[in-house]
């Protein structure tokens, strides 16, 4: 496997051997698959960042505790 | 017809990854097989970064009346994150949820839900509802959004969605179906017209008859032969 492809199945939390089918590609070719999936990640993380603060603020305050918690306690 | 139907693939891979499909195009040698694989990868990548934090959402959402849910929900929540909620919901409370929500709100949260994730969800919609949110995405050319759903509801219903729609969409949406033994069934619903109108689209695609022909079983193909 290469180098590019092992950074692809990192960033998509897979065995490099399930990207197997892309083999065919140079570290080049795989780099910028990699940059897009990254990249749609980063946007939607910010996405779902700024979705979960808005929700937050019209849940009732009595409440927002509780919902933080179940949230993992990192909002 | 396999790059054609790479190319098919290619289109919802860059939608999975909110992309245009001109940046995987050196990508497109690859089997469709595969790039439906590698789809499935994103999809699952995408889906579980927030898994558990989504979770504890759907939690909350027990906790709150559906009526104050529905406003956080179409207000702050947005349609992505409510995508991703409605995933790991109930299927019961997701349900009695969608009947707050505005059917363009829901056309809009559609674009980002992966329908094998909520089919259990949408057989409790009322039917009524999900024919309001097809035909709004055909209306608003989500076609590709569209051809994930039909596989989760009846013929009838999608049926019901495409009355009225052009040959040249229709041709478009069966070409986006994943499980091409879906189209056989809303195509023997269809009018001779509207079969017509889609064997003329066909004949100026010739690409993409070949494809849709050589999915579908041999009566749809001698219907559509007839009627060219």
């Amino acid at each position: 496997m290469s180098e590019g492809l092992d950074r692809l199945a990192a960033t998509m939390g897979v065995p490099a051997t399930r990207l197997a089918p892309l083999e065919a590609y140079d570290d080049q070719q795989l780099g910028r698959f990699n940059d897009l999936v990254q990249g749609a990640m980063t946007a939607e993380d910010k996405a779902f960042d700024a979705s979960l603060d808005e929700a937050l603020k019209l849940v009732p305050k009595m409440l927002r505790g509780v919902v933080q918690k179940m949230l993992g306690g990192s909002r | 017809m396999t790059a054609l139907t790479s190319a098919l693939e290619i289109s919802k891979l860059a939608h999975e990854m909110h992309v245009d499909e001109s940046e995987l195009a050196e990508f497109a040698t690859t089997s469709p097989d595969d790039l439906r694989d590698l789809r499935g990868i994103v999809s699952h990548a995408m889906f579980s970064r927030h898994e558990s934090r989504v979770k504890g959402l759907a939690g909350v959402s027990k906790k709150l009346p559906a009526a104050v849910t529905a406003k956080i929900t179409e207000i702050a929540m947005g349609p992505i994150l409510s995508a991703r909620v409605a995933a790991v919901m109930d299927p019961a409370d997701a349900a009695k949820l969608a009947g707050h929500l505005k059917p363009e709100f829901l056309a809009e949260l559609s674009v980002h839900l992966d329908p094998s994730r909520v089919a259990g969800i949408i057989a409790k919609l009322d039917d009524a509802l999900v024919v309001e949110v097809g035909r709004r995405l055909l209306a608003e050319g989500h076609l590709l959004t569209l051809a994930r759903f039909t596989g989760v509801v009846s013929p009838e219903t999608s049926l019901e969605v495409v009355d009225g729609a052009s040959g040249a969409e229709i041709l478009q949406l069966a070409l986006f179906i994943d499980e091409p033994s879906v189209v056989d069934p809303i195509l023997a619903g269809l009018s001779d017209e509207t079969v017509t109108e889609i064997a003329a689209a066909t004949v100026e695609h010739s690409e993409a008859a070949d494809a849709l022909l050589a999915a579908l079983h041999e009566d749809s193909r001698a219907r559509i032969a007839s009627l060219a």
